[in-house]
């Protein structure tokens, strides 16, 4: 090999020879065996590579260890909740919602007598049972109420239809309401998030109230696997509410 | 207990949310990985804002570890990774490090003086090389890992790594026979 054809040397090999790479060890020797600069190249990398050697591996002090210990840990992810934790009603709240049982057990009782007096009748029931609505109402009648108020005209199948129509308007209203939490940037409203609790593990992101067909509703927007969903719950029995 | 476990067992636990075994994973491997940090950085605060950056980037990608693999391994090219994202941050908004030979010196190193006499400059020539190529210089020639050992890490082709070695040496010649006035690759080591 002559040092006019230097050009065309692979000189990466040079670089793997002064590494020790065994595979390439024949064809590096052969090159720097016959070309001068090829040669020179080789006794740089050389010294480079036992220049660096000399620098070796750092370590870390003992107080950049526990720095980093602090730090790393400090910014884990707490672990994922078996359980939310169960907040309190607030006295409002509690206020609101022994008002709302005791009326109902009222009308309630009322209504028993009224049916065993005789004058009794299906409306008188229903309206009982919805007497209570009011207590929870917010902006005008509920739906339940139009529906009751629908079922006891003359144009019966026409109003129920349009009650049910109400009440998918209803459940619409509430999604968009639990899914407008997420933007809410208001304090979160006092809710209670033990029905949810009760019997999944929910990851909730943002809470909130409502009213749907005259009950109280708590809205949830929970997280599952990085998506987030809005879920509905009837706060007096914790059944949840299916939304469209 | 965590600690007699091997890498693989502590990250399927890490897997499960268990913060015992990730801590005995990262005191396992933080030396190392903050010593490639330290040479990829250049200092020891950005090394080990490197070094927490990599750890919790293991954290939170534990699940796609895949069995059989060795998590040094995996670590490593985290850690690479890591570092190459916050060397094109700081390029994007330049700030002035603290260079590594005013950092306290190494307490560890037999003669501290010496070593960080030594490394400063080292420490500025390898500042001038690209990301790419010190990394391949870092692993190689100064944590001492063969060329497959570091075309693993580095998941490049062996002859990527060849190429950039031999260009990365050439130019850290260059630039110590400049930093020190001298000609070029000839008498390196007088030099310095």
């Amino acid at each position: 090999m002559s040092r006019m054809n230097h050009d065309a040397h692979d000189l990466e090999l040079l670089a793997a020879l002064a590494s020790e790479h065994e595979p390439d060890r024949i064809a590096a020797e052969t090159l720097i065996s016959e070309c001068a600069e090829c040669r020179a190249l080789f006794e740089e990398q050389l010294q480079l590579r036992s220049l660096l050697a000399d620098v070796g591996s750092a370590q870390m002090t003992e107080s950049e260890r526990s720095q980093l210990l602090t730090a790393v840990t400090s910014a884990l992810p707490v672990p994922i909740r078996r359980k939310t934790e169960t907040k309190p009603l607030s006295p409002i709240w509690g206020r609101m919602m022994a008002a709302a049982a005791a009326l109902a057990v009222v009308v309630g009782v009322g209504a028993t007598i009224a049916s065993q007096q005789g004058s009794g009748n299906s409306a008188t029931t229903s309206l009982a049972a919805d007497a209570a609505a009011p207590e929870f109402a917010v902006g005008g009648a509920t739906s339940s109420e139009r529906a009751s108020t629908a079922a006891a005209s003359p144009t019966t199948a026409a109003a129920a239809t349009l009650a049910q129509a109400d009440a998918k308007g209803d459940l619409n209203r509430l999604k968009a309401e639990a899914e407008a939490l997420a933007d809410d940037s208001a304090p979160e409203e006092d809710a209670s998030v033990s029905c949810a609790a009760e019997t999944e593990d929910l990851q909730i992101r943002e809470r909130g109230g409502s009213f749907y067909q005259g009950r109280q509703v708590l809205l949830l927007l929970v997280e599952d696997d990085g998506e987030l969903s809005p879920r509905a719950f009837f706060l007096d029995d914790c059944t949840e509410i299916a939304l469209p | 207990m965590t600690a007699s476990l091997d890498d693989a067992a502590l990250i399927e636990r890490v897997v499960g949310g268990d913060h015992d075994a990730f801590t005995a994973l990262m005191r396992r491997h933080q030396d190392r990985i903050f010593s490639v940090c330290l040479r990829m950085m250049g200092s020891r605060a950005a090394a080990l804002d490197a070094t927490q950056e990599t750890f919790l980037t293991l954290y939170r990608k534990a699940s796609q570890y895949r069995a059989g693999a060795a998590v040094g391994t995996w670590l490593y090219r985290i850690a690479i990774n890591t570092c190459y994202d916050l060397l094109r941050r700081e390029r994007r908004r330049p700030t002035e490090p603290i260079p590594d030979y005013l950092d306290p010196a190494d307490p560890t190193a037999a003669d501290p003086f010496t070593s960080v006499e030594l490394a400063a400059p080292i420490a500025a020539a390898l500042a001038t090389l690209s990301a790419d190529f010190r990394s391949v210089v870092v692993l190689s020639d100064i944590e001492g890992f063969s060329l497959p050992e570091v075309a693993e890490r580095l998941d490049l082709p062996i002859g990527t790594v060849k190429s950039r070695l031999f260009r990365a040496r050439r130019q850290l010649a260059a630039e110590l026979g400049n930093l020190s006035g001298g000609p070029g690759h000839q008498s390196l080591t007088d030099e310095l």
